[in-house]
Formats: C-alpha cells, sequence, structure tokens
C-alpha cells in the first residue's frame, strides 16, 4: 500500500473513498440531470457541482438512503441554476441520427419495424427492441419537466411518492398528481402499449 | 401488455454515461464556473431581457417623498422618472456587457461598465450581511417553501436582484438606489403584452402600481408591481401566484425600512 495515495482532504474524506462514491452514485445523478436538463454537457456540470457540495458537505449521513437522497436533491437544485436562458445550447441530442423525427415518423418506424420482426426474426430483433426503447424514451423526454423528473424518479430510481416529493421539494400531493398526469401522456404517446402499474 | 416499468429501465440504460474522476471535485473552478453561469442568466434576465437604460445626472442626495417619482406603464413594461430637469445628453449605461441593443449609439456616449457583483444563495444571509436595506421578504412569505434562493447586490448596493422560486411560484424583486442622482429616468421591459394597469395599496397607505405581462396566448403570465420610495425604486415580478395572495403580500410588506436611512 503506498502511503501517499492516501492523502487526507479537508473534508477528511481520502480520494479512494470520495472515487468509490462518485462510481456508485455518478451514473445516477447524471441519468436524472440528463432527464431534466437533456444536454450532456449540462448533465455533466450538474454532477459535478453534486459531487463538489458532497465533498463539502461536513455533515454525516444517517444512512444510505439519507445520502442517496441528499445527493438527487442537490442535483435537483442544481439543475435549476443551470438555465441558460437566450444561451442555452442546441440540445446535444444522444441520438446519432438526427433529432428531427417526431412522433408520426417514430410510430411509422416503429411499425415497420414490428412488421420486419415478425417476417425476419432474428438479428434485427436487436434493432427493433432498439427502436421500442428509443420510442420509449423520446416519449418521456418529449413530456414537460416536471412530469419528466418525477416518471423517472418513480420509474427507474423506484423512489415513494414522499421520497420524490422530499427530494424534489414540492408536495405529496402534487407529486401524486405530477405522476398521473404524466401517466396519461405517456399512455397517450405510446398507444396505451404499457402497464403503468 | 409489457411492464412501463422494466422498459423504461432498459430504455434508460441506453442513456449517455458519465464516469468522472475524483479530482474533478475538488476543481475550485468548475464550482466558480457554476457560479459564474447563476450571475449570467439573473444579469440577463434583469439587464438585457428586462433591460433598465440610465440617464443620470449629477447631483446630490434629493426628494424624500415617494411620489417625487412618475411611473408610467408602456406596452413593455414600465418607465420611472423622477420630476425634474431629466439630462437626456447624459451617457447611457450599458450593464454587463451581453446582449446589447445600444450598438447604433456612438460609441464616444457609450461608458462600458462591468458591475462589481456579491452574490447569495439565499436571503437570510444575504440579510445577515445587513448592508443593504431591503423589505422583509422573509416575513411575508414566512410560509412559502423556497427551494432556489438567489441575491445579487451590484454595484455596492445600488442594485439589488432578489428571486426565490419553487415549483409552483417565483417572486423577485428589482431594486434600484438612485438616491446619489438628482433626476433620472430607468426603463424596465419584459417579455410580453402590458395589460389590466391597477394600483394596490399597502397597509401604509403607500400605492403600487400593478400590471400584468400577457403571453402570445393573451393569458396572465407574470405580475409586476413596482413603486418608488425615498429614492428607490422596487419592481417586484410575481409568476403562479394567485391574485389575492399577490395582494396580501403586497399589502403587508412593511416599507418602513426605507424610510430609516
Amino acid at each position: 500500500m503506498y502511503v501517499k495515495e492516501i492523502e487526507m482532504t479537508k473534508a477528511g474524506m481520502d480520494y479512494r473513498e470520495l472515487q468509490l462514491k462518485i462510481d456508485e452514485y455518478s451514473d445516477m445523478l447524471f441519468k436524472l440531470s440528463y432527464i431534466r436538463l437533456q444536454n450532456v454537457q449540462d448533465a455533466e456540470d450538474v454532477v459535478q457541482e453534486a459531487f463538489y457540495q458532497y465533498f463539502k458537505n461536513t455533515k454525516p449521513f444517517e444512512s444510505p438512503e439519507h445520502e442517496k437522497a441528499w445527493l438527487l436533491k442537490v442535483t435537483m437544485n442544481a439543475c435549476r441554476k443551470i438555465w441558460r436562458s437566450a444561451w442555452r445550447r442546441h440540445q446535444n441530442d444522444w441520438r446519432q441520427d438526427g433529432d428531427s423525427r417526431d412522433d408520426s415518423s417514430l410510430c411509422s418506424e416503429k411499425a415497420a419495424a414490428e412488421d420486419a420482426d415478425s417476417l425476419f426474426p432474428g438479428p434485427e430483433d436487436t434493432v427493433v427492441r432498439q427502436e421500442e426503447r428509443r420510442f420509449l424514451l423520446d416519449a418521456v423526454l418529449k413530456l414537460p419537466e416536471k412530469y419528466r423528473d418525477v416518471i423517472h424518479l418513480f420509474y427507474y430510481e423506484e423512489l415513494s411518492v414522499k421520497e420524490i416529493a422530499q427530494v424534489t421539494g414540492r408536495g405529496v400531493s402534487t407529486v401524486t398528481s405530477q405522476l398521473t398526469r404524466g401517466r396519461e401522456l405517456l399512455k397517450k404517446s405510446l398507444k396505451e402499449e404499457y402497464d403503468f402499474e | 401488455m409489457n411492464k412501463f416499468r422494466e422498459a423504461y429501465r432498459k430504455a434508460a440504460e441506453e442513456l449517455p454515461t458519465y464516469m468522472m474522476n475524483a479530482e474533478k471535485v475538488q476543481d475550485e473552478l468548475h464550482h466558480r464556473k457554476m457560479q459564474r453561469q447563476v450571475r449570467k442568466y439573473w444579469i440577463a434576465r434583469y439587464s438585457m431581457a428586462a433591460a433598465a437604460f440610465l440617464l443620470c445626472g449629477a447631483g446630490t442626495v434629493a426628494a424624500k417623498n415617494y411620489r417625487d417619482s412618475v411611473i408610467q406603464v408602456n406596452d413593455t413594461g414600465v418607465t420611472i422618472t423622477k420630476q425634474q430637469n431629466v439630462d437626456t445628453s447624459s451617457h447611457f449605461l450599458k450593464i454587463g456587457g451581453v446582449f446589447s441593443t445600444e450598438d447604433d449609439i456612438p460609441e464616444d456616449d457609450v461608458i462600458v461598465f462591468e458591475p462589481q457583483i456579491v452574490e447569495y444563495d439565499s436571503f437570510e444571509k444575504f440579510k445577515a450581511e445587513g448592508n443593504v436595506a431591503v423589505a422583509a421578504l422573509d416575513r411575508v412569505f414566512a410560509d412559502e417553501y423556497f427551494t432556489c434562493e438567489s441575491v445579487l447586490v451590484m454595484d455596492q448596493g445600488r442594485e439589488v436582484h432578489i428571486n426565490l422560486m419553487n415549483e409552483q411560484v417565483s417572486f423577485s424583486l428589482l431594486q434600484l438606489d438612485y438616491r446619489d442622482a438628482e433626476s433620472y429616468s430607468s426603463s424596465i421591459s419584459y417579455m410580453g403584452q402590458s395589460d389590466n394597469e391597477r394600483k394596490i395599496m399597502n397597509s401604509q397607505g403607500l400605492n403600487y402600481v400593478v400590471f400584468d405581462t400577457l403571453n402570445e396566448s393573451g393569458h396572465t403570465e407574470t405580475v409586476h408591481a413596482v413603486i418608488s420610495l425615498n429614492g428607490r425604486d422596487l419592481a417586484f415580478t410575481f409568476r403562479g401566484f394567485e391574485e389575492r395572495e399577490i395582494e396580501r403580500i403586497l399589502e403587508s410588506l412593511d416599507l418602513t425600512v426605507y424610510f430609516q436611512d
């Protein structure tokens, strides 16, 4: 073991401990930031800011759940500060083939992909599944901001309504109604193909 | 029928990933960059998207009575003029240098001014400093929980921007201090058409000029209240508040602090 690697930081946490936390949580925070901001560079800035705040925080966490909720909350706050208004950069779309497709073109592509799947099972199956995932993700990303993050926190991070309320700073009833409304919009755009329970 | 939860979890795996080194966390420069972005946003919002052009005459402190200034609502905002000889040949002040609309003004007549800015991430911290007199917003908003607070103090307190917001509502106060100016005229523009000008009198008998800003659909986007008192011009902006809540806030906000110095 190299003693020089264990360099105590100002907050009493060494680099290795911090890196472990980053490895554990950065993907979670990045996905939430991206869902919210839909810009890779902005999402990266938010994650760095969240861990900067984490690094500077001196209060101990009561539990891993508390730590996770704290990081999510800081991330949500950092997302709000990232508004660029007139400077907002063109969305760095993760889709490689452009971002001009609308719902109707996505629907027809999906239908075509499904037809192809039934006729030519095998390698195309991967393509079909990929298209379905993109279609679903597009539908979520097209939701209004306030519904996007509750949908993501509920279905991906599997937080309860109460936990989402704490992380987002909204009331429980607000989160419930936003979740309901988000589901309604998704049911419409996804043509009732999914069970939301 | 597929389960949305499972399908979304799989779909979300397709999102980009981000690998970060712990050393980046300790990059103070990055943190300062984030702070500058916040600052730029608020400067843009109030200095350009709501552009303020100052015509300042030289002179010493003058009028104390809040009625000295005339507040006029126009199509895109409001103009506040102190009722004395306004020197129209004075210099135009270009705030911040961003998104300038003064490009047709001769360069010799333009002073480029980069204001000194002190920022606070909560109203409480700003109040604790005690350097600039501001109405006690924390009292009127005692029941409201704001998830994002920002106070920018510019030019040693001559300009203060206070912003408080949560998911449902946002509130801002632009406070301009003209006590050093013998006469002035300032204009604040907002996005959208002004409408529904009215007055609200507070519990101290002071009148706010209140008007709405409409969006493209003709619905009220924001509500503004402007008052000029003892050399300070205050411009409040409410978004997401009910009208009766706005009235309650304006009626109960204690403005005597502006007459104590």
